[in-house]
């Protein structure tokens, strides 16, 4: 007997195969065809699975939940590992913004929560539990320390330096706060202070990530060819360059701003050795005015040079390298 | 059947009372299941980027671009490679449902040694293949389809890994022959898709 | 450690629930300030530029932070309630899920407060905002935010398949099982096939604008309409799929609480199956212009996915007609669905049906479409759903006077709001315009519907208060079986 899964899978087939052929035959949309094609292939084999895994089944669940409790927090036993593998998710993607740290720091939460997981498995199985406390404390003190200071030292470096000051000073008076607090009250059961704990987490890492995004203010910045300001700056208005010719220091790594002013018009800006363009020393990318953008290269040796732009090539000009 | 008169579990809201362990006489494990739904997921992800690349692939006049050319060397080994991961895995598979503990770890160790194999070759030729990213939009699209392959294999090794481990930890485990089935389908897709993309990319060019 | 504690799911899914409604009133908020914008001609309240990034936020959040967690909050409450089981198939994958909603939530909120100038004006972006190493890491968090909210969906929707798959009482046929189990099914299939096209595309979006990839660029035989395809094909089927368990709610409640108890039961079932197959048919609709999609295919794949939702609003008309349902809050609520999903399907039916050239698509009648689908018929419908499951899932019931204070408030805001919307679509107003002249003849609709926002708004403020005094224990207690009384006085022996 079909499932009403594998059913709708099985029935989004036929549909999504006839009209891949009639989009790959009457139109000519070649994208939507072999998406639907995918779509229709994949359908099928997930029916089909769904189909041969429709007498898989899982016992209900056994344990009563605890009288009482915080009903408001997430984390009931067990899902230790589970917040800390989507923690782990989220600071492994955020590392494809922000490079190594953020990936280093998914690898080690990760690893951690698959060891939790792991560990809850085992124990299950085993009818008694494993205890990681000699592992995980050490673990967790380091983590915490180093995500405090790395995410606060991004808020610290974004703001104006006063303000920073009395940022630092606030989050000291809070801590000791809050650890007076629970100090002065022994009976706050261990959900309700990790969910605390989780709360304050989540905004530390958002606030440094924000903070991380917006950049150090500039006092802290390191001088660099690009920091340092533009080169030389070229202006595209209409079907024409404003400028005639570009000085540029030799030999250096240069920062070329490039201003298509031309609503809805490409342009680039392109340099060459001569007007035959044989030898393109650098090919900027093409942008759609009104829009502003930074070429960074490093110039050529001194001399005398053309450049262009690649979609109107009679919109040409001199560069002039000393 | 009988006249619906009597209250059908389908108007109630309430709970249905859940079934006692012993009346359960079903066998497959929802750890398949699942993982059977997540590579349909996945295998989507590959034909919208599959759907990408002939796209484009159909609106440019030169394609691969000037300048392009394949060895099908590295590729052929890393296809007879994936293909040797599907058998241990599979082995893997086949020892723990018969209860096997020992052969189940032979097979899933060859697999992460042929998983980390396939993940080294890869990334070798990212490097040595005369394009990059953003060169032009053919580079881009290779680059996007072998790269998903990597980040593909990267998680089965880490899935295996897991199973290796709980494999190695003992005591009795109901639904282990499911987690160990799960992660070998996982592989076998990788395989496949390695199948597809060395079609696509290599062969058909 | 045990790991399958009794009413977990339903712990993880009120948090789900709560992290959606707190990104409700922020797209909300977002929804009202474009609309005070409108209310009068001429107004500079906000720059076109600006008044275009805060309708694509008003969108993301929308839709990516609120329907998205809030259907897999209710999905993971409720469904393991409706087959059985006790618990979800993988009860840490949902907590993964769930903290993967609120890791989006974050990146994106993060990717909004520093992303400089350039914030996308289309909540569907554009290659076009995402040109190599521009504007810093903004771009890229904005697309790993919605990466991981697809990663939590498709997280969400193996969990719930697997769960009705797998976790179905013995003897459980499908037919048995409940209707709103069966929509989320539909809605997590297709879900699955969709939301990874989504993934595609934003990974070609971050290789572009992290490493400089070419696949949208022209000069290097790339093509932007390889972004908006992959992007509509999982848009079209996703908004449908918001839609699907609304439908299926409304299904369970009528059919529960009609005079012909489970007479049409097994017709919503597969018409609701039927919406989300055809859901994967209509994508090329919203790329409507552009010469390389073939257009006769794309149209009669819209008008398929209308007619099978049609289908449901027949197939409730049919057991409505039947005698008088029990009314009470949840059927009182559903009365409204049905009500402005028919108005839905009528809008959009006629939008697909009229030539480009009369705007259609590019108009104000698009936005009234889709509005009165996902705000009349989703965001009332999930309302709806947590007043009929409050008492399954907290054990009490919701405020009967908020609640119907609520439903003024919400339906009556939603039909003052779209109403004007659909008046000014076939004024041809366009989609994106931020101000216009009194000359225009515009004022008085968008007068009325701004109006019409503020009054949702309220209503949406007065849902929250009430599913508060819920969780403060102010309401009354539920009995645990047949909580609205919805059962026949005899079973026949």
């Amino acid at each position: 007997m079909l499932t009403e899964p594998s059913k709708v899978y099985l029935r989004l087939t036929p549909v999504a195969i006839v009209l891949a052929i009639a989009y790959a035959a009457v139109g000519r949309d070649r994208v939507g065809a072999v998406l639907l094609l995918s779509a229709g292939l994949v359908a099928m084999v997930a029916g089909l699975l769904v189909l041969r895994g429709r007498d898989a089944a899982f016992e209900p669940s056994e344990v009563e939940a605890a009288e009482g409790g915080d009903e408001a927090v997430p984390a009931a036993s067990g899902s230790g590992p589970a917040v800390l593998g989507g923690v782990a998710a989220t600071l492994g993607i955020a590392a494809f913004v922000y490079g190594a740290p953020l990936a280093v720091a998914a690898l080690l939460v990760g690893g951690f929560a698959a060891v939790w997981w792991t560990a809850g498995d085992i124990a299950d199985a085993r009818g008694r539990p494993v205890n990681l406390l000699p592992v995980a404390i050490p673990v967790m003190v380091m983590f915490v320390i180093v995500n405090t200071v790395f995410f606060m030292s991004r808020v610290l470096l974004a703001v104006p330096e006063q303000a920073s000051t009395a940022i630092a000073l606030l989050v000291a008076v809070l801590i000791l706060m809050g650890c007076s607090a629970v100090a002065a009250r022994p009976q706050i059961p261990p959900s309700r202070l990790i969910a605390i704990l989780a709360t304050a987490g989540v905004v530390l890492m958002g606030s440094g990530l924000a903070a991380a995004a917006v950049g150090q203010r500039k006092i802290e910045r390191p001088a660099s060819a690009h920091e340092a300001g533009p080169t030389a700056g070229v202006t595209a208005r209409g079907l024409a360059f404003l400028e005639k010719n570009i000085k540029l220091p030799a030999g250096k790594p240069v920062l070329l701003q490039f201003k298509n002013d031309a609503a809805g018009i490409p342009h680039n800006v392109a340099i060459a050795a001569d007007d035959s363009f044989s030898q393109v020393l650098f090919k900027g990318d093409i942008v759609v005015g009104p829009i502003s953008v930074d070429y960074h290269f490093d110039s050529p040796p001194a001399g005398k040079y053309v450049f262009h732009c690649d979609v109107h090539p009679n919109m040409k000009g001199t560069v002039t390298v000393a | 059947m009988a006249v619906a008169t009597a209250p059908r579990a389908a108007t109630a809201p309430a709970t249905v009372a859940p079934a006692a362990a012993e009346d359960l006489e079903r066998r497959s494990s929802p750890l398949l299941l699942g993982a059977a739904l997540a590579v349909a997921a996945d295998a989507m992800v590959f034909g919208a980027l599959l759907a990408a690349y002939f796209g484009l692939r159909a609106t440019s006049f030169v394609w691969p671009p000037k300048g392009v050319s394949h060895g099908t060397y590295l590729p052929g080994v890393l296809s007879l490679t994936a293909l040797m991961g599907v058998a241990s895995a599979q082995w893997a598979a086949f020892a723990i449902r018969r209860g096997d503990r020992r052969n189940c770890l032979i097979g899933t160790g060859m697999t992460m040694g042929f998983g980390l194999a396939i993940v080294n070759a890869e990334w070798y030729s990212f490097g040595r293949s005369g394009f990059g990213i953003s060169k032009h939009a053919y580079g881009t699209m290779h680059d996007a389809l072998v790269g998903f392959h990597l980040l593909n294999v990267v998680i089965a090794v880490v899935l295996l890994g897991i199973v290796f481990v709980h494999a190695l930890s003992g005591g009795s485990d109901e639904d282990r022959p499911g987690a160990v089935q799960a992660v070998a389908l996982f592989w076998h897709f990788t395989a496949a898709v390695w199948l597809v993309i060395f079609s696509v990319l290599y062969l058909a060019t | 450690m045990p790991t399958h504690i009794r009413g977990q799911h339903k712990v993880v899914g009120t948090f789900c629930v709560a992290v959606a409604l707190a990104f409700l009133v922020a797209g909300g908020v977002l929804a009202a300030i474009l609309r005070t914008q409108l209310a009068q001609p001429g107004e500079h309240l906000l720059h076109a530029r600006t008044y275009k990034e805060l309708a694509s936020l008003h969108g993301t959040f929308s839709v990516f932070l609120f329907l998205m967690p809030a259907w897999a909050g209710l999905g993971f409450a409720v469904v393991p309630l409706q087959v059985g089981a006790g618990r979800l198939a993988f009860p840490r994958l949902a907590v993964a899920s769930a903290t993967m909603f609120v890791g989006g939530g974050v990146l994106l909120v993060a990717a909004t407060l520093t992303w400089d100038r350039g914030v996308p004006q289309s909540w569907a972006l554009d290659p076009a905002n995402f040109a190599p190493h521009r504007y810093g890491h903004a771009p890229e968090l904005w697309l790993m935010g919605l990466a991981l909210v697809g990663l939590a969906v498709i997280a969400g929707a193996v969990n719930l398949l697997t769960t009705a798959l797998a976790g179905r009482s013995p003897g459980m046929a499908w037919d048995d099982v409940p209707l709103f189990t069966r929509s989320m099914v539909v809605s997590s299939a297709v879900l699955l096939l969709a939301v990874p096209a989504l993934l595609a595309g934003l990974a070609l979006l971050y290789l572009q604008h992290h490493s400089g990839g070419r696949a949208f660029d022209i000069a290097r035989g790339g093509d932007p309409l390889v972004w908006h395809q992959l992007f509509w094909f999982f848009a079209y089927p996703a908004l449908w799929a918001m839609v699907i368990p609304a439908l299926g709610a409304v299904s369970e409640i009528v059919d529960a609480s009609g005079a012909a108890r489970g007479a049409r039961s097994r017709e919503m079932g597969l018409a609701i199956a039927a919406v989300g197959v055809f859901a994967f048919t209509g994508w090329g609709s919203e790329l409507a212009g552009d010469t390389s999609v073939p257009k006769a295919v794309f149209i009669v794949g819209g008008l398929l996915t209308v007619a099978a939702a049609a289908g449901v609003a027949l197939t409730w008309l049919d057991v409505l007609r039947r005698g008088r349902p029990t009314l009470n809050l949840p059927t009182a609520h559903a009365l409204v669905v049905v009500l402005l999903l028919a108005a839905g399907l009528a809008g959009t039916a006629v939008m697909r049906a009229l030539p480009l050239t009369r705007g259609g698509v590019f108009t104000y009648w698009w936005v009234a479409s889709w509005h009165t689908l996902l705000v009349g018929v989703a965001t009332l419908g999930i309302v709806t759903a947590l007043c009929y499951w409050a008492p399954a899932i907290w054990g009490r019931y919701v405020s009967g006077g908020l609640g119907s204070l609520q439903l003024l408030l919400i339906g009556g805001g939603a039909v003052l709001t779209v109403v004007p919307m659909f008046v000014l679509g076939a004024q041809v107003m366009y989609r994106s315009t931020a101000t216009y002249s009194s000359g225009d003849g515009w004022t008085v609709a968008n007068l009325i519907a701004t109006a019409g926002s503020y009054v949702l708004a309220i209503g949406v403020v007065v849902f929250i208060v009430n599913l508060l005094t819920v969780a403060a224990g102010r309401t009354q207690t539920a009995p645990a079986t047949d909580p609205w009384e919805l059962a026949p006085a005899e079973v026949a022996s």
